[in-house]
């Protein structure tokens, strides 16, 4: 059976360029507070000068809590769909995701002692979660490491397994030691992922971060289908397969942590979106990864305007929305493409 | 381009795997490497294509010491094709065998014309072009190896190493790799391959080493490299070389170690030849002490001999019957029991089979299966014809079929449960000396 791809690369690409415009729109202009279009156009057109001069509620709104979490969902979902493609080309299975190293596990016990320590300031959470997903990789990586310096992918697929687990059983018993208290349902929220405290700051750190390390991860992209022959192979066709490695890894490694430091653990973006992409333009990782990128970004955002708006006003956790898109999707791939995935 | 090995050393976990290999192998030139299985030949082939560093000596790429070589460099000069493998995606063909460009390429450059004709070039040599849009993952195990040599030849190397290329392929696939390589050798690549298959090595390289217990036993042309005396020291094997006069290559057969033949079976000889002796010998051979000549070792009687245990003479494929292997086959005859002449075809080259047979006629009995037939098969321009009817005058038996035959050697013996149990030699010369018609 000749595989012809359906879908021209180019038409792919133009595609989803063309649906970021309506992603961005959509995502400012619809939310629980009804603000009129034409406000909305006016504002992203006219930066500001809203029709009557004055700063009015819906520009507060707009410029202040939607524009912010709209641009925090574009970067939250490229950082996590990109390292997931990543990591699936580096351990040469569709089923890794930017979690394999345990870093959501880490993310998750750093930011519920910040939450649970009582400890404010704009940045601490972030950080304290930050800190435990480096932390959990770090120790992941370090497992991995063999004698001879080289790194195993499968012992780190392990490790990974290991760690995560004990890095959630200290999360959970600290959520024990603190049960009763009103943060632990701050931290239940936290681990289930959201855009919530998206604000102008977490875009403006998070925007070099992950435009360097979606470059980086890009310009890797050739060792990365050199390195899906295999590590050996790989050297054959003059890519150092170690330091290949060592620099994706730790590229998707810090995109995902910071990714999860501003928006918690959100799910299956990093497994379904490069898995959704490599269905329809193929596993050259040169076009897969860029495609990716975009994908998550618009992805996410729509995900969470359904999370704001499906039980309005109250706010579901986007994480929830995620896994109630992607999971069936996943086993519908998985049911479909049987043994080929 | 040149591949020295000087010195070579390298042990596993303390236990020396290679210990003191030297080799050199020239532009152009097929090197093939055997040896038994864990003699070394995949430890010395990573040592050169630089995936392991020996502890002790040295490897050159024409004047350049192995780690003086960037690895992008290494991989402009040197390319590997290894055993067939499993790929983690659902790559194209043609996607697979632009990997082969990389060395070539810096790491935001796009394919260029160049690169485009070297794919191209090297889809067209390996005959995948065909399927050059099809997932590597739908291919066949012989399609595979081939993208991977695609792969291989669109890195435009110097030098190729293959570690046992061909070892899961059907024999239609190991010669279209074999094919493939000898041709690039010929345009001067220099080739070095590991690979089990004796027989494909004495056919295939210029020259062969064979490896054992992590040392060069010997190296040189394939002839004087894998005589009996080497491959029974290498492989602990008994074989037999002879020489293709056709292809003027050697061919090595093994000898299977049980050839004694039990005493207490009655001796059947049998004249057969392309392939019309396989469903008698097999029919036979658990009643009779069986021996086959005069046959060439690449007819397939002569591979259900063997199978069999039998005792064989042989010839060499394609040549007439010598006067030795005719001696030997009528001293053989004379010391049987009785003679089988299968439904042969039968022209100059085996005719002295049946002269063999004539001679003994009176001293041995003689059954002829189906000798009606004998015009079709007669390609003698009737000297067979003749030589059959005066068989048959002169007492030999026609049989219908291997049935027939069996039914008729057999019943002359009383006890036939257990074999050739022989009760007297008198039950013996009804059966065998006057058969009833």
């Amino acid at each position: 059976m000749n595989r012809k791809r359906i879908y021209s690369r180019r038409l792919v690409f133009a595609v989803l360029l063309v649906l970021t415009v309506p992603t961005l729109f959509v995502g400012v202009a619809i939310g629980p507070v009804h603000i009129p279009i034409s406000d909305t156009l006016s504002y992203l057109v006219g930066q500001g000068v809203s029709v009557d001069g004055s700063p009015s509620v819906s520009r507060l709104i707009i410029s202040q809590i939607r524009l912010p979490r709209v641009l925090l969902g574009l970067l939250v979902g490229c950082a996590l769909a990109i390292s997931g493609g990543t990591m699936q080309g580096l351990f040469r299975n569709p089923l890794a995701s930017p979690y394999v190293l345990g870093i959501a596990s880490g993310a998750s016990t750093g930011a519920s002692l910040v939450i649970l320590l009582n400890l404010r300031g704009a940045l601490f959470l972030p950080l304290g979660a930050l800190t435990g997903g480096l932390l959990a990789a770090g120790i992941v990586y370090r497992l991995g490491q063999e004698r001879s310096k080289k790194t195993s992918v499968y012992t780190l697929i392990l490790a990974g397994v290991a760690v995560g687990a004990l890095f959630s059983a200290v999360t959970s018993f600290t959520i024990f030691l603190c049960s009763g208290s009103e943060k632990v349902t701050d931290v239940i929220f936290w681990t289930m992922g959201g855009l919530g405290r998206a604000n102008w700051t977490y875009v403006y750190v998070l925007t070099p971060i992950v435009v360097l390390g979606s470059v980086i991860l890009i310009a890797f992209s050739r060792d990365l289908n050199a390195l899906s022959l295999g590590e050996e192979e790989a050297f054959h066709l003059g890519i150092d397969p170690e330091m290949s490695k060592r620099i994706m890894l730790g590229v998707a490694t810090l995109l995902t942590s910071s990714a999860v430091a501003f928006a918690g653990t959100i799910g299956f973006v990093g497994l379904i979106i490069p898995h959704i992409m490599r269905l329809i333009i193929g596993p050259d990782h040169r076009y897969l990864l860029p495609a990716t990128a975009i994908a998550g970004a618009v992805f996410l955002v729509w995900a969470d305007m359904l999370a704001r708006t499906v039980a309005s006003p109250a706010e579901m956790p986007v994480g929830i929305i995620t896994a109630f898109l992607g999971a069936p999707f996943f086993l519908y791939l998985l049911k479909k493409k049987g043994a080929r995935m | 381009m040149e591949i020295t090995v000087e010195g070579l050393k390298f042990s596993y976990n303390g236990s020396p795997l290679l210990d003191g290999i030297d080799l050199i192998v020239t532009g152009g030139e097929v090197l093939v490497i055997v040896g038994p299985n864990g003699s070394g030949k995949t430890t010395l082939l990573r040592n050169i294509s630089g995936i392991l560093s020996p502890e002790v000596g040295s490897v050159y790429l024409d004047m350049t010491r192995l780690p003086e070589l960037s690895i992008t460099e290494l991989a402009r000069y040197l390319a590997v094709v290894e055993q067939e493998r499993e790929i983690g995606f659902d790559f194209t063909v043609r996607e697979v065998v632009a990997l082969g460009r990389l060395p070539h390429r810096g790491r935001f450059a796009r394919e260029t014309r160049t690169d485009r004709e070297w794919i191209g070039r090297a889809m067209e040599l390996t005959n995948v072009a065909p399927f050059a849009e099809r997932s590597i993952r739908e291919l066949s195990g012989g399609e595979k190896q081939r993208v991977f040599l695609a792969m291989a030849l669109a890195q435009n190397p110097r030098v190729l190493l293959l570690d046992e290329p061909t070892t899961y392929l059907d024999i239609n696939h190991q010669i279209q790799i074999m094919d493939i390589v000898r041709q690039q050798a010929a345009a001067g690549l220099t080739v070095l391959m590991a690979i089990h298959d004796l027989n494909l090595a004495a056919q295939y390289a210029d020259r062969v080493a064979i490896l054992h217990r992590g040392r060069l036993l010997a190296v040189g042309k394939p002839a004087d490299v894998l005589t009996e005396a080497n491959i029974k020291e290498a492989f602990q094997t008994d074989v037999a070389v002879g020489k293709n006069p056709v292809t003027n290559s050697i061919y090595i057969n093994t000898v299977p170690k049980e050839l004694k033949t039990p005493t207490s079976l009655a001796k059947l000889h049998i004249i057969c030849g392309g392939g019309s002796g396989v469903a008698v010998l097999h029919s036979l051979a658990d009643r009779f002490s069986l021996s086959v000549g005069v046959v060439s070792p690449l007819d397939s009687d002569f591979q259900a001999a063997q199978h069999l245990g039998a005792k064989l003479v042989t010839e060499a494929p394609f040549a007439s019957i010598s006067t030795r292997a005719y001696e030997e086959n009528v001293a053989t005859m004379r010391s049987s029991d009785g003679v089988v002449i299968c439904e042969t075809p039968f022209g100059p080259g085996n005719l002295l089979n049946l002269r063999a047979a004539l001679e003994l006629a009176s001293k041995t009995s003689i059954y002829i299966l189906n000798p009606e037939g004998i015009e079709k098969r007669d390609y003698t321009g009737g000297h067979a014809t003749k030589l059959i009817r005066r068989l048959v005058e002169s007492g030999a038996v026609p049989v219908h079929d291997v049935w027939d035959l069996k039914r008729r050697l057999v019943s002359g013996y009383h006890n036939t449960d257990c074999g050739m149990d022989r009760q007297s030699d008198s039950s013996k010369e009804r059966a065998l000396k006057a058969p009833r018609r």
